[in-house]
């Protein structure tokens, strides 16, 4: 049985814990155990990690630093928390100077990075160590084809590819191949690499919104009944940009996370995934699967 | 075909083999060349059937090399000839065979844009100017059977192992076009109105599956508004092909010219990253797209094409890098320049001529100055784009250059077969 050490991250326990509760829930039946990584911290991602790179090394340094008293890799979940892990772990295999930097801020705490431990963001547990036949396997409740789901993959879970290693950046098929796994179909649409928006929230909530509404207008354009998503920020971001003013709440396109998708198809209680928190129901997308209810 | 031309006229004898049904090569399904708008069957075909009559040339198509020993001046080579299932000596190409046949499937020929039959010629002038039955698609139905009169077809035609012996070799096999849809973000495969640069040559051209009128391929509307993008899997690090393609410039200049030529109310713009128009004519013939033609020239890489689905017309982002302002042009059509690569199979020649690429995957020459057409091996030559991209003239040239080269080693007596 595969063991990771999980890091939820912060936003991810706060804003979507079902995510969090559907990744439980998802990999345990499907033979991967998790545990729970204490005392963790903020990763720094982008706010921090454009102010102070070494505050941002140090932040990320340490769940690295954390990780290998568990003797585990580490399972990121959220595009941010994967992307800033996997950027310091390659900043501190390559740069000595900083590494010591870094190790004298973590000695206060009997902490040290040593560079033992790898991350992996989940799209990588499904596909390298689950594994698209062990899926297939899993599954006991299919979609039905006629459900049409758009993947939204998350900027910092696959780029720069150099660093993080997931999927090919121009062209991911992870979820897709996920989605057309558990049965339905996966469907195509302009700008399907592009950002979510979320991280000009902070800056520009306007341009954030423009982003995001062009992307939900490309979904839609495809007649998708859902959006899948593997990033925290995404998944909040698609789902509050259709909250805009001018947006018609009947044209709404449900945003379900991967595990959130995939669970149910594996035969796990609706509830067990957190459904009912999903702000935008997906009920329709259930309706689907024979059985659930 | 020019080094084997050249190789007989000087009393030699040479054994031209192709893996396709007819030589010609890439040419031959091109529309029009390069900086003087020839057309390309025109002066093609006369060198086909030169190549063809020339009793110092044995034709052998639809061809494979099996296997290669000896050294300079005495190599033993082995060739596979595929079973066609037609009789070269029988048939006369009259085509009553295709007529006959009741499958249809895509005409690689046409880059898969139009059909063929199972029994087909690539294109009306192919050489020789024979029939090949395409035993993958061919459902044994027997009705080519009736319809020849000739008696030419054989269902049981088997592959024939040929040896030759010969003094010297040289390899023409020409390139690979890059696979466009390696760029997600420029719709090719998504969009039908993306089309690549041979796509694009096949409807315009008077043989191809328009009859040369240039449409949108997902509506079949004249398109008012056409985008070429150039250096599409060219000098790109990222996509393995750090080098210059040589051609795509030309000829990315080329087709906006020709569409012009063919709509001449349609605006029509090259996107490129630089234009190197470095060959005879090659300024003037840009010069010429520019002012006469009136074809617009925006310097930037494409970013994205996406498609706007209540006009379902394509939107081109770019940033125009000598304002420095991001754009988004709206057009009918877009068409990718792709950039060339190694022809495939050319590790497994490689391999067994035990000859070497450099790590971009093409031929290796024995010196980078003094010796361009010469392999590793004594008495092995490469000429035309197995050692790199070349245009047309660069690759008669080169062809020519091989053939002195390897009439060196027959004149000092290699076998003279």
């Amino acid at each position: 049985m595969k063991e990771f050490v999980l890091y939820t991250g912060c936003t991810t326990p706060v804003r979507v814990p079902a995510y969090e509760a559907s990744v439980r829930a998802v990999l345990e039946k499907l033979d991967v155990q998790l545990i729970d990584m204490k005392d963790a911290n903020c990763c720094g991602a982008q706010y921090l990690e454009s102010v102070n790179r070494k505050a941002f090394a140090a932040m990320s340094g340490r769940i690295l630093a954390l990780a290998e008293r568990y003797d585990r890799d580490i399972l990121a979940i959220c595009g941010a928390c994967s992307g800033s892990l996997k950027a310091v772990k390659v900043m501190l295999d390559r740069d000595r100077v900083m590494r010591a930097e870094v190790n004298d801020l973590l000695a206060e705490e009997g902490l040290e990075y040593t560079g033992v431990t790898e991350v992996k963001h989940l799209l990588q547990v499904f596909h390298e160590d689950i594994g698209y036949d062990a899926i297939r396997n899993a599954i006991v409740k299919p979609y039905s084809p006629d459900t049409r789901l758009a993947a939204h993959y998350g900027c910092h879970v696959t780029r720069p590819y150099d660093i993080v290693h997931v999927d090919d950046p121009e062209n991911p098929t992870i979820i897709d191949k996920i989605i057309e796994i558990a049965g339905a179909t996966p469907v195509q649409y302009s700008g399907k690499t592009r950002c979510c928006g979320g991280p000009m929230l902070a800056m520009d909530p306007h341009v954030a919104a423009k982003i995001g509404l062009d992307k939900i207008r490309n979904i839609r354009d495809e007649n998708a009944d859902g959006i899948v998503t593997a990033c925290s920020f995404c998944d909040i971001q698609l789902t509050q940009v259709q909250y805009e003013e001018g947006v018609d709440p009947a044209t709404r396109i449900p945003v379900l996370t991967l595990p959130q998708f995939l669970g149910p198809a594996l035969g796990i209680d609706k509830n067990a995934l957190g459904i009912y928190l999903n702000k935008i129901s997906p009920d329709k997308i259930f309706a689907a699967v024979s059985g659930v209810s | 075909m020019q080094a084997a031309l050249d190789i007989a006229a000087q009393g030699f004898h040479a054994y031209l083999v192709e893996k396709s049904p007819s030589i010609g090569g890439r040419m031959a399904a091109l529309d029009k060349t390069f900086p003087t708008l020839d057309c390309s069957a025109c002066i093609l075909t006369p060198k086909l059937s030169e190549v063809s009559r020339h009793p110092n040339i044995t034709l052998y198509t639809y061809t494979d090399i099996e296997s290669v020993i000896g050294k300079e001046g005495d190599f033993k080579v082995r060739i596979i000839k595929r079973a066609r299932y037609v009789d070269a000596k029988k048939c006369s190409g009259c085509g009553s065979c295709a007529d006959e046949c009741p499958v249809e499937v895509p005409n690689e020929f046409d880059e898969d844009l139009g059909f063929r039959k199972a029994t087909y010629m690539p294109f009306p002038q192919a050489t020789p100017n024979i029939y090949t039955i395409d035993m993958n698609t061919c459902i044994r139905c027997k009705r080519c059977l009736k319809a020849c009169e000739r008696g030419a077809i054989d269902l049981d035609m088997q592959d024939e192992r040929i040896d030759l012996e010969v003094g010297a070799i040289i390899i023409a096999t020409g390139y690979r076009l890059f696979d466009v849809s390696a760029y997600p973000r420029l719709g090719y495969s998504q969009i039908p109105d993306v089309i690549n640069a041979m796509e694009y040559e096949r409807l315009i051209n008077a043989a191809g599956p328009t009859h040369g009128h240039l449409i949108r391929l997902s509506d079949g509307r004249i398109p008012q508004s056409i985008g070429f993008v150039q250096c599409v899997g060219a000098r790109d690090v990222n996509k393995d092909v750090p080098y210059c393609s040589r051609v795509c410039c030309m000829y990315g200049i080329k087709n906006a010219v020709m569409a012009k030529e063919h709509h001449p109310n349609a605006e029509v713009t090259v996107y490129y990253a630089d234009i190197r128009a470095f060959g005879k004519g090659f300024e003037e013939f840009y010069e010429m797209a520019r002012t006469r033609f009136g074809v617009k020239f925006l310097r930037g890489r494409v970013a994205e094409v996406t498609r706007d689905h209540k006009t379902q017309r394509l939107h081109c982002k770019v940033e125009d890098t000598e304002t420095a302002k991001p754009i988004e042009a709206v057009h009918d059509l877009i068409v990718l320049s792709p950039g060339i690569q190694p022809p495939i199979g050319i590790e497994e020649l490689v391999r067994k001529l035990g000859i070497t690429t450099r790590n971009d995957g093409y031929v290796d020459v024995s010196h980078y100055y003094f010796g361009p057409v010469e392999t590793k091996v004594p008495g092995v030559f490469v000429c035309g784009c197995a050692d790199g991209p070349k245009d047309i003239p660069d690759s008669v040239t080169a062809g020519s250059a091989a053939a002195m080269r390897a009439s060196i080693v027959l004149a000092r007596g290699g076998r003279k077969k």
